[in-house]
């Protein structure tokens, strides 16, 4: 049975799924299989699947909260999947780390239904399992399978590589690989950067540099970087451990600066206001601040705002926020409110639900904030206090900047904070000035010794400089309306407003405003998180308190660190990436060569990166430079971005992106354009570290193992043989441009030859602990335990799983806890571990900014005004600053997320779309009645930039904008909403040519509406509506029309 | 839970199996309806565990209830009446069992169709990818229903015709394995335990709740009991909510 269903190499079959997959094919239907199956059934008995062999524990990727699962494998397959109860994500509390796997079989912890379905990603029918090369014009989607080693030569070499395009020559990774001295890129990267600094003249390296002006991009604007830029990777879903591996190959490797996430289309504002919160002062600028941000202690808070935030549905998410949310409603510990234009699951749930115009929450914000002052309704104790000796002193882990003075320019707003050497105060770039008793008063932000506070409001005049307290600054934003005003323009009733900001200041430090997209994804996404996020936050200085705000314990270093076992940085030959990269992500426009005034061509992201809407864009207007390759990971742009279709003309244009690699386990809505599509392996099938999410309070490393065997087929690099994966195609360029860093000696004196050399060294991480002194390692598995191991992946085939080698990988000192780690898929902390009485034990412990200087000072590449340094009221706009033009449409298109869906990937998921077959446009009963609409009536969608309510796919392929209404209260008048997840086009959802055979779609994968093509597109950039400080792509800001078809 | 069914499996002593809901925590995410169909295998043609949305509003306020629905379990089961003695059998742990052999055809109809809270289902052996380019084996997997070995393979599949629906996961508890729904319920929204244990946690969590009155006037002694939301307005929702 065993040999039947897991041979090691496929053969035969479809070209979609091998032979050992299918079912009905009459291969399969004699007597062999059947016998087989009952042979095994009957020897298991009536036996359930209590025995730790039957699973292997791994991690959930059917959405980014990456749950902790158990899969349990029956004759070689996966036939059910599990939550883990050994993870904190899955299990609460969880049971202790150290419970033998053998008790823990018969134990099963939570799981949403996506997670529960997981194996349909991987036993998907429209699967791909070898290299396809389009046949057609680009997006015409019709392909041929050709060899591994074929499709890599091609990339590597370029050449004519489709004639159909009419001999075009394509660009290879071998000529964009230019730059290859890591002693020459580090020297020139330091002079671009003197350059920007205006202590270098371009004429001066050019003179320097005269023989290795060919590589770069353009000579006469060094600070674009070498011609390696033009190798361009983006990537949709990628966690630790891949991107680890991956941008060693597009970084260290080959030296690109363009690898970019996609963290924009989820909630980047909120990432980059994140970051600006957590910035410390250092030599006069601010520095270290995290992509990340607070969310709340869910199991200890007494009062949430879910705001912008659907915890029971996405969130990061449901089987984690769940049960503490839920057992906290029941017993009463537990009280919320959400704030969001939809009556969302967990709105069904809430004391309050405040139904708020889409893009007004600062209003709303603004409001609660007025109130909270002038009814001083603060925690004065905590927002006095100006540097870490003060806060110690109240037991406080965090301060905040809300009595620093800052430096009020002219026109009145807030510019750079004073420095006490400003007014002969002294000390240096980083010594800032409160007032205290009326005097001036010197401080360091992290002076551990000498305490000092400074009063709250300040509006006076020091020296020359006219100077205000950052609290000061954010009352005059709150007080720039009145609360009916503030109430007015959000769309919410007064009185509303009044209950939330006394309840929320009536629960001391437990008490939690947590966000999410509804906040972040409008054009005024970063300025509604300082608000929401940080400003009403610091107001009650909840951070790091047991029921406040948490940063999270974050991971187990598995990447290295001191103590650690495997460095997994070290490379031979790294070479220094440098340059603008295609985003312009965290460059400043003025200092660059090409600055020409405002507005930019397209904007700068000074404060971001990852933008994710504007990588093809960008390309498809060489700005700020032409690429030439690009290759995409586990992303659907086209799908997943509002106004995706605008991305489609580029990406049909050959000469805009000449080669255009994807990544992928189906043909799906944006690798339907590819050039080349290399099956990757599903997440049940390949390796991963998906760390952690703010909320969880525990330290956790999760691990993603191989748990099924892959169907891709298997190919040979340096000289190991591995089913083809994104690690396949990066391992086999690297191989063939013999690339530093790869193969053997990639790691210096250890080999990178198979994906497995590289991950297993990390789980040896994870297993080493925390402790540098190893004060924490974990035990070694026993001989049971290294036998359950065994036994558990006997269905795995030897290009996935060889014990012999893997040993041998990490060694015998760490193999048998490599086995420890991975017999329960990672390593959490104990449950009680996290809290320390009133606090949790994993602490920001720093300064949190009110007020936040770099943006401050930091102009808008396209007003060329400066940002705002405090939270804000500023209403939705393009670009350019201008309001959008609806063209009169009435309604406010929002979208959102059903537990049973993920954006674009679940839609193979039958046991899932058997529950909800198409997705809805929720209507009010008012919008409905004024527009003639019965339930079940279908409407087509139309919009300013979308007249037609259609997706162009090109070439005359068109998806309708139609989908079927479902009338309810749930939704505030004037706004609509659907579920995203449905309204596919690809993925299995249209016919596919592949050598010359037809793979006939399946209806029930084109069910619903995807109205994404609704949403605005920016009248200047030509493409999705974005929010130019903090990075988001705008969902939540379009009005359309509906029209009954 | 597993404590009581730990306990349950020692004493070796007949058990009284109850499963309790606690509607006021269930967010019809239907996490409970995808284990059991991973762990009782059914196809397209039906569920047996379900859960039902309904909302309300009322003036400026708005409800969501959310209520799933399985075999209850009868005492009294109207599905044993309405087909010949022996084909549904209540057990004395209080499962009620059904002869997947001879229930079929017109008896399974006549099954589901005296259930009032439409808990059985018709199963037709089908599975979800049977119609697409590259059929899946998993469907196909054997699974061991009332002490008997089946499979979807469509070529040999025994459950056409059959009737279908919840068995408790009897298999799992034999096992020491709470059933598929309650262990996965991700906010803990369902309980279930033995009756004839007097250490059983359900001997607490009973007294305090109300239970849909309802339900207790239909007289099916049922076996799955649900705590209700605090909403009275719920008393006026239509029963054909649900059990239509």
């Amino acid at each position: 049975m065993a040999e039947t269903v897991t041979g090691s190499t496929p053969q035969g079959g479809s070209e979609l799924c091998p032979r050992r997959q299918v079912l009905s094919s009459g291969v399969l239907l004699g007597g062999a299989w059947l016998a087989a199956a009952l042979k095994a059934a009957q020897q298991a008995g009536a036996r359930a699947p209590a025995r730790a062999s039957d699973y292997i524990y791994t991690t959930c990727l059917q959405c980014n909260t990456g749950c902790e699962i158990k899969v349990r494998i029956q004759d070689g397959l996966a036939v059910k999947i599990e939550g883990n109860p050994y993870a904190p994500r899955t299990m609460d509390p969880h049971i202790d780390w150290n419970t033998p796997v053998s008790e823990a079989a018969r134990l099963a912890g939570y799981l949403c239904p996506k997670g529960q379905s997981g194996m349909q990603s991987a036993y998907d029918p429209y699967r791909i399992t070898k290299v396809l090369k389009r046949a057609g014009k680009r997006g015409e989607n019709r392909w041929v399978t050709i060899p591994f080693d074929q499709a890599i030569t091609e990339i590597v070499e370029g050449g004519v590589l489709f004639p159909q395009d009419g001999g075009k020559r394509v660009t290879g990774l071998r000529e964009l690989y230019a730059l290859r001295d890591p002693a020459l890129a580090q020297q020139m990267a330091a002079d671009v950067a003197r350059i920007q600094d205006g202590r270098l003249t371009v004429a001066e390296f050019k003179e320097k540099y005269k023989d290795h002006l060919d590589k770069l991009i353009d000579p006469d604007h060094p600070d674009l970087g070498p011609k390696n830029n033009q190798f361009v990777f983006l990537w949709g879903r990628l966690k630790a451990g891949r991107s680890d591996f991956f941008l060693r190959f597009v970084r260290d490797s080959f030296g690109s600066v363009n690898a970019h996430g996609h963290t924009t289309v989820c909630q980047g504002s909120i990432y980059f206001a994140g970051k600006s919160m957590a910035d410390q002062p250092s030599g006069g600028t601010w520095t270290g601040g995290a992509k990340a941000y607070w969310m709340a202690d869910t199991s200890h808070a007494e009062f949430i705002i879910y705001w912008g935030a659907n915890a029971l549905d996405g969130n990061y998410g449901p089987p984690l926020k769940a049960p503490k949310i839920l057992r906290g409603l029941a017993s009463g510990r537990l009280k919320i409110a959400v704030v969001d234009p939809r009556h969302s699951t967990i709105a069904a749930k809430a004391w309050k639900w405040v139904p708020v115009k889409p893009g007004e929450d600062a209003a709303l914000a603004m409001a609660m904030i007025r109130w909270i002052i002038e009814n001083e309704r603060y925690d004065r104790r905590y927002l006095q206090n100006c540097n870490r000796a003060a806060a110690t002193a109240d037991g406080e882990p965090t301060w905040t900047n809300a009595a620093w003075l800052v430096k009020i320019r002219p026109d009145g707003s807030g510019g750079a904070f004073l420095r006490a050497s400003e007014i002969g105060l002294g000390g240096d770039a980083d010594t800032f000035v409160c007032l205290r008793a009326g005097r001036p008063v010197a401080f360091k932000s992290d002076d551990a010794a000498n305490a000092v506070e400074g009063e709250l409001f300040v509006d006076t005049t020091l020296g020359s400089f006219r100077v205000k307290s950052a609290l000061q600054l954010l009352y005059e934003e709150a007080a720039q309306k009145t609360l009916w005003e503030w109430a007015e323009i959000a769309g919410v009733r007064l009185a509303d407003i009044v209950a939330l900001a006394r309840e929320f200041t009536s629960h001391g430090k437990r008490a939690v405003v947590e966000i999410h997209r509804g906040v972040s994804q409008h054009t005024n996404g970063f300025y509604n998180t300082l608000a929401t996020l940080c400003a009403l936050n610091l107001l009650i200085g909840n951070f790091d308190w047991t029921g406040g705000l948490v940063y999270g314990a974050g991971a187990y270093g598995e990447s290295g660190g001191t103590g650690r076992p495997f460095q997994l940085s070290s490379h031979p030959a790294r070479l220094t990436p440098f340059g603008i990269d295609i985003i312009r992500g965290g460059a400043t426009y003025e200092k660059s060569t090409i600055f020409s005034g405002y507005p930019a061509k397209r904007p700068w992201y000074p404060l971001a990166s990852d933008v994710y809407q504007e990588v093809i864009p960008s390309a498809g207007d060489a700005y700020p430079y032409p690429i030439k390759v690009l290759f995409l990971y586990m992303g659907s742009p086209v799908y997943a971005l509002p106004a995706g279709h605008s991305l489609i003309p580029t990406l049909l244009d050959t000469d805009k992106i000449p080669l255009f690699v994807c990544s992928d386990i189906v043909v799906g809505e944006t690798t339907r354009y590819a050039d080349y599509i290399f099956p990757d392996l599903s997440f049940l099938e390949r390796w991963e570290f998906h760390r952690t999410h703010p909320s969880i309070v525990h330290r956790v490393s999760p691990v993603r193992q191989p748990a099924i065997a892959s169907p891709n087929e298997t190919v040979r690099i340096y000289g190991e043989e591995m089913p083809i994966s994104m690690e396949a195609v990066f391992l086999a360029i690297a191989e063939r441009l013999g690339l530093p860093g790869f193969g053997p000696g990639g790691f210096g004196t250890a080999d990178l030859r198979r994906p497995e050399d590289f991950y297993l060294r990390m789980v040896a991480n994870v297993a080493f602990g925390d402790s540098s002194t190893g004060a924490d390692v974990c035990p070694d598995a026993s001989d049971e335990e290294v036998a359950i191991f065994l036994e558990a992946r006997r269905h795995l085939p030897r290009s996935m799983f060889d014990p012999d080698r893997w040993a041998a990988v990490v060694g015998p000192q760490w193999w048998r806890k490599v086995i420890y780690v991975l017999n329960r898929g990672g390593r959490w902390w104990p449950y009680e571990y996290a809290w320390t009485g009133e606090q949790v034990r994993a602490k920001f412990g720093r300064l949190v900014n009110l007020y936040q200087e770099k943006p401050a000072l930091t102009r808008n590449s396209m007003t060329g005004e400066f940002m705002k340094g405090i939270a804000t009221y500023v209403p939705v706009a393009d670009a350019l600053g201008q309001p959008l033009d609806h063209k009169g449409a009435p309604l406010t298109l929002i979208t959102h997320r059903s537990m049973l869906a993920t954006k674009s990937r679940t839609i193979s998921n039958y046991w899932l779309t058997h529950i909800q077959p198409e997705n809805y446009i929720y209507i009010n009963p008012r919008d409905a009645a004024q527009l003639g609409l019965r339930n079940g009536d279908m409407v087509t969608v139309v919009s300013a930039s979308n007249p037609d309510g259609a997706w162009n796919l090109g070439h005359g392929a068109i998806k309708p904008l139609r989908g079927r209404i479902q009338i309810t209260s749930r939704i505030r008048v004037g706004v609509i909403s659907f579920e995203l997840g449905w309204g596919h086009w690809s993925y299995g959802a249209e016919d596919l040519i592949i050598d010359g055979r037809k793979l006939p779609a399946d209806p029930r994968r084109a069910a619903g509406i995807h109205a994404n093509s609704a949403m605005y597109v920016d009248p200047y950039l030509r493409s999705p509506l974005s929010d130019v400080v903090g990075g988001s792509a705008v969902f939540y800001d379009t009005k359309v029309y509906l029209v009954r078809s | 839970m597993q404590q009581d069914l730990d306990q349950t499996l020692a004493s070796g002593q007949p058990p009284s199996w109850l499963m309790v809901v606690d509607t006021r925590k269930c967010i019809g995410c239907d996490a409970c309806t995808v284990a059991c169909r991973a762990e009782v295998p059914t196809g397209p043609a039906g569920s047996i565990r379900r859960v039902i949305k309904l909302e309300l509003s009322l003036g400026s306020r708005q409800w969501a209830i959310f209520k799933p629905i399985n075999c209850l379990h009868c005492d009294d089961p109207p599905c044993a009446k309405a087909v010949p003695s022996g084909m549904i059998r209540k057990r004395p742990d209080g499962i009620v069992e059904l002869r997947l052999d001879l229930l079929k055809g017109p008896y399974a109809m006549a099954a589901a169709a005296a259930c009032p809270v439409k808990a059985i289902h018709i199963d037709n052996g089908a599975t979800f990818t049977q119609s697409t380019p590259a059929p899946q084996a998993y469907e196909a997997r054997s699974f061991v229903e009332y002490g008997s070995i089946y499979s979807r393979d469509p070529a040999t599949t025994r459950l056409k015709d059959t009737a279908r629906k919840c068995t408790f996961c009897a298999h799992r508890l034999e096992a020491g394995m709470l059933p598929a729904c309650v262990t996965t319920c991700i906010t803990g929204a369902m309980y279930f335990g033995n009756l004839n244990n007097p250490n059983s946690f359900l001997h607490e969590l009973m007294p305090d709740r109300r239970i849909f009155a309802k339900h207790q006037h239909m007289g099916l002694k049922p076996r799955v009991i649900y705590f209700e939301e605090p909403i009275p307005e719920a008393e006026h929702l239509d029963c054909a909510a649900c059990h239509s």
